[in-house]
């Protein structure tokens, strides 16, 4: 045991404390983007394992998630100069302040695995980023205003929940950034199994999400067995989970996904690590992809099937398509 | 033990990454709408008695944490908790000390005007 005045702990670290005398603790929490795998597992144990685990606190860990996804496709994707004799990126014309810092602190060089799997986790998060989020399960409701059946309504027809409208947007346009980032990385990078130096085909990607998305489902459904409930009910975190991959990942992984799904064993307690990718390697492609996206298609393409159904009942004023069929067959009485 | 909000706001550290990208984003599109975020929101302060105890608990939302003593002196125990959701499940105790018994903790002595 060691003596001293700080203490940095991972993300996914469990703690207990005891006073030796009378005490004040200062603590901050942090995102490191080297550690993004630990977080996505931390994040996933604490959804569904609630209260029970860890604190219930109201602090919005996605709001950094979508910086981070905006800051990372600053610098690898819309500010990308690639110098290919480090194999690594680097700015050059100093716009962005890391630069005159350490960017090695923060960037990826994809030397080894490890930021392979940052990175795959930086995507996962941002799929996943209204799955995990306690509002997306909270009907809409007026401050101070009861409960009312047209707010549960709402939430089941349009997917209308706690999230304010323009926070939803700026969800739907970082999973438009983050889908380029990795068309980038597969453009830029190639894959390679570390035993026999094959190339590894770029369905990687999807079949980390596949993974994640299943054995969260498993999870979910296991600990509701053992009543732990958290926020929501199994059906709805499934539904959810269904919903964020339709239209972000490749329908070939959406059949996977189902397919996965049918075949688990219930019984199982998952295990979250996709061991493969400890098993990679990473070179530099011979001619990198150069992308220049434009803004109004990364909300586009960031738009999952629970941000179409939300779109869809803001534009209509949230009205129930059951009251407005009724008073359409109203006024053709009239 | 009281668990409650510090008016600190975040401040830059190697390994803070959340730090960087909040300050180079500012500008960005959407993020404007957030620029006025609360930003001391990541910190915390801790006040605990003599042989106040606080059982196993996971640093909250993906985070990671520093903690640092402001005065007085304590014990922390660490566990990584890894990807194994049989950690928590069928059950997990978090006031027993023998709970984590079988993976390697860590425990360290955190103590005012000490660093390393």
């Amino acid at each position: 045991m060691c003596s001293l005045r700080s203490r940095v702990l991972r993300p996914n670290t469990l703690y207990a404390t005891v006073a030796l005398e009378n005490s004040v603790l200062q603590g901050e929490y942090y995102l490191a983007s080297h550690t993004l795998m630990s977080s996505l597992h931390g994040l996933i144990h604490g959804f569904i394992m609630g209260s029970s685990v860890t604190f219930e606190d109201n602090i919005a860990s996605m709001f950094f998630i979508r910086r981070m996804v905006h800051y990372f496709h600053n610098s690898l994707v819309s500010n990308s100069d690639l110098d290919s004799s480090t194999c690594s990126n680097v700015k050059k014309d100093g716009y962005l302040r890391f630069i005159l810092e350490d960017p090695s602190n923060h960037l990826f060089s994809f030397e080894d695995s490890g930021d392979l799997k940052a990175l795959f986790s930086l995507f996962g998060l941002a799929v996943f980023m209204n799955v995990l989020d306690k509002r997306t399960y909270r009907p809409y409701i007026e401050a101070g205003e009861p409960l009312s059946p047209d707010a549960i309504a709402q939430l089941q027809e349009y997917d209308r929940n706690t999230i304010p409208y323009p926070e939803r947007r700026h969800c739907a346009y970082t999973r438009g950034l983050a889908r380029e980032l990795m068309i980038w990385f597969c453009g830029t990078y190639i894959i390679n199994d570390l035993e026999d130096d094959s190339e590894v085909p770029h369905n990687l990607l999807s079949a980390f999400v596949v993974h994640i998305a299943v054995t969260m489902v498993q999870y979910k459904r296991q600990a509701a067995k053992h009543n732990k409930y958290s926020c929501c009910t199994p059906e709805a975190f499934e539904e959810q989970v269904s919903m964020s991959l339709m239209g972000i990942v490749e329908v070939d992984a959406e059949i996977e996904y189902h397919y996965q799904l049918e075949m688990l064993d219930d019984d199982d307690i998952p295990d979250l690590a996709m061991w493969y990718l400890d098993r990679v390697t990473i070179t530099l492609a011979e001619t990198p992809t150069q992308l220049h996206g434009r803004d109004e298609d990364y909300m586009l393409k960031g738009t999952n099937e629970a941000d179409r159904l939300f779109f869809r009942g803001y534009h209509r004023g949230f009205k129930s398509p059951t009251k407005a069929n009724a008073r359409r067959l109203e006024r053709k009485k009239i | 033990m009281a668990h409650m909000k510090s008016k600190f706001c975040s401040r830059q550290a190697p390994y803070s990454t959340n730090f960087v990208s909040c300050r180079e984003t500012d500008h960005e599109p959407h993020c404007i709408e957030e620029k006025n975020k609360d930003m001391t929101i990541l910190h915390w302060h801790d006040l605990a008695t003599e042989n106040a105890v606080q059982g196993w608990k996971l640093v909250p939302h993906g985070f990671g944490a520093v903690l640092e003593a402001s005065t007085g002196k304590q014990w922390v125990i660490v566990v990584n908790t890894g990807s194994d959701a049989s950690n928590f499940l069928p059950n997990f105790e978090s006031v027993s000390p023998t709970n984590r018994a079988e993976i390697p903790m860590e425990a360290i002595v955190l103590h005012e005007g000490i660093k390393l």
